[in-house]
This record gives C-alpha cells, sequence and structure tokens, in this order.
C-alpha cells in the first residue's frame, strides 16, 4: 500500500460514522487495502460496491451523461460512497446517521490525493 | 440452461451461474468426469474442458505441494474478452471442481463470493444425497453416460 493511500483510507476510516475504507480495482472487485471495522466482509464490499459503481458508470455513459464522478447510496441501515481515479476505487461503508455532504467531500479530496 | 448428473449440485450451481453472472459454468470430479454444466452447447466441448481442467488442477495441485507444502486453492486466468475461474469445493468426503468462463459483466470478485456461497452449500450436502450420485466406478461408461444425460441423448 502506498503512503497516499495508507493516509487516505485511514482519514476516510477516521470520519464519524463510517465502518469501512477500502481501495479496490474496478475492473475484477478484488480489494487492494483496507480499513475496517470487525465485522465488515471487506471482500464482499469491494465486489458488491465495485460491480454497483461499473454498472452505474456504464449506465451513465450509455445515457450520454458522461463520466460519473462518483456513486452515493441510502439504505435503511448504511450508506455507502464509491468514487474512482482510474481502474482504482474508493469505497466507504457507513452508519445512516453519519454525515452524506462531508463523507462525500472528503472521498472526493482522498479520490484526488492518490492519483 | 443448468443441467446436472447429480440432483445435490443443481440448486447449487443454478444459484451459482444466477447470482454471478457467468457465461458457462461446468462442475466435474477431478478424475474429469462431469457432473454438471451450464452454457455448453456441445457435449465434446464439455469433455474437452474437463480433460483439461482435471489436469490443470492435478499439475496446479501437485506443484502446490512441492513448492508450498499444500496444494494451491483457487486459480484464475484472465483474457482479453474473457477469464477462467477454477475452484475446488468440499462435498461430503469427495471434491468438485468448478470451472467458470465469464466475461466483463461480471468480477473475479463477483465470482469469488458467489463461489464461497456455492462451496458452503455443497459442504452441507448430506452423504446420503451424495450416494444417489451416478458413479458405477467404470470411468469411461460414467463419463459417456454423463454427458448424454446433459446433452439430453440418455
Amino acid at each position: 500500500m502506498t503512503a497516499a493511500l495508507r493516509e487516505a483510507l485511514g482519514t476516510l476510516a477516521a470520519m464519524p460514522g463510517v465502518r469501512a475504507a477500502l481501495a479496490a480495482t474496478e475492473s475484477d472487485g478484488l480489494p487492494a487495502a483496507a480499513v475496517a471495522a470487525v465485522g465488515v466482509d471487506t471482500d464482499a464490499l469491494a465486489a458488491f460496491a465495485t460491480a454497483l459503481f461499473h454498472r452505474t458508470r456504464l449506465a451513465n455513459a450509455a445515457a450520454g451523461y458522461g463520466e460519473t464522478r462518483h456513486l452515493s447510496l441510502d439504505a435503511e441501515h448504511g450508506r455507502l460512497f464509491v468514487a474512482a481515479n482510474g481502474d482504482l476505487a474508493l469505497v466507504v461503508l457507513a452508519d445512516p446517521d453519519a454525515s452524506a455532504g462531508l463523507l462525500r467531500v472528503a472521498l472526493q479530496k482522498a479520490t484526488r490525493a492518490i492519483t | 440452461m443448468t443441467r446436472s448428473v447429480a440432483p445435490w449440485l443443481d440448486a447449487p450451481l443454478s444459484d451459482f451461474v444466477r447470482q454471478a453472472r457467468v457465461g458457462m459454468a461446468v462442475a466435474l470430479e477431478p478424475s474429469g468426469r462431469v457432473l454438471a454444466q451450464h452454457g455448453f452447447t456441445r457435449s465434446l466441448d464439455v469433455m474437452a474442458v474437463c480433460s483439461l481442467v482435471a489436469a490443470i488442477h492435478a499439475s496446479a495441485s501437485e506443484l502446490g505441494r512441492q513448492t508450498n507444502g499444500t496444494a494451491f486453492g483457487p486459480l484464475h486466468h484472465g483474457g482479453a474478452g474473457r477469464q477462467v475461474f477454477l475452484a475446488p469445493a468440499t462435498a461430503g468426503s469427495g471434491t468438485v471442481l468448478l470451472l467458470v468462463v465469464f466475461d466483463d459483466r461480471t468480477s473475479l470478485g463477483i465470482v469469488r463470493h458467489f463461489f464461497g456461497l456455492f462451496a458452503q452449500a455443497l459442504a452441507n450436502v448430506s452423504e446420503g444425497q451424495l450416494d444417489a450420485g451416478p458413479v458405477t466406478g467404470d470411468f469411461e461408461r460414467d463419463l459417456g453416460r454423463n454427458l448424454a444425460m446433459l446433452f439430453g441423448r440418455a
């Protein structure tokens, strides 16, 4: 793990309400590095989050909406955020009461930092 | 369409193929005898694939034992358009090999995840269900009969 990636994941994971922050390759959905709470299946999180982002990106491109910057998903028991830089996707899993705005900004900042 | 000669493989393999969104899958014994398949249209293809998979698994396992002290786990080969994933799962006291061919409709991470569920389902199959398997002890005869059943000629 590079220092920039380690720092980016550490910063994201330390934010209030975050249960996991990981980096995964978008093409194969495998985790490259992760900081997660006990009980979070980071392999499954990486696989599903990147698949979701990949599909969304294809759908946006097909609809003529251009490049997908990030994806956020609100569910009853949690929030998911994904952003990608090349083939590397950053994924954040958070509690439902975590601040979506702050996490979104932090994720975009982290995505730029790992260039 | 998923077809099998082992009823205990029907549901796990159908679920795996549907959930992981893979194009082709073959379940076989380490000897190369086919148990179930999805996505193949010709019995000759399945026979060739099973022979190759059995050989690859035997070679990789032995290589693992010699270099690693124990057999290697799942194997993945990435190609330009298609990828293959090969992994063993335990069913009763035996082993079932699963070969999967997939493209960019899914990913290695997804395939690995649902293979885990497939292996778990096979681990829960009782010995009684496995005993109903289509094995007579005559390899050639079993292979021919299984292929005929899979392709609707039996």
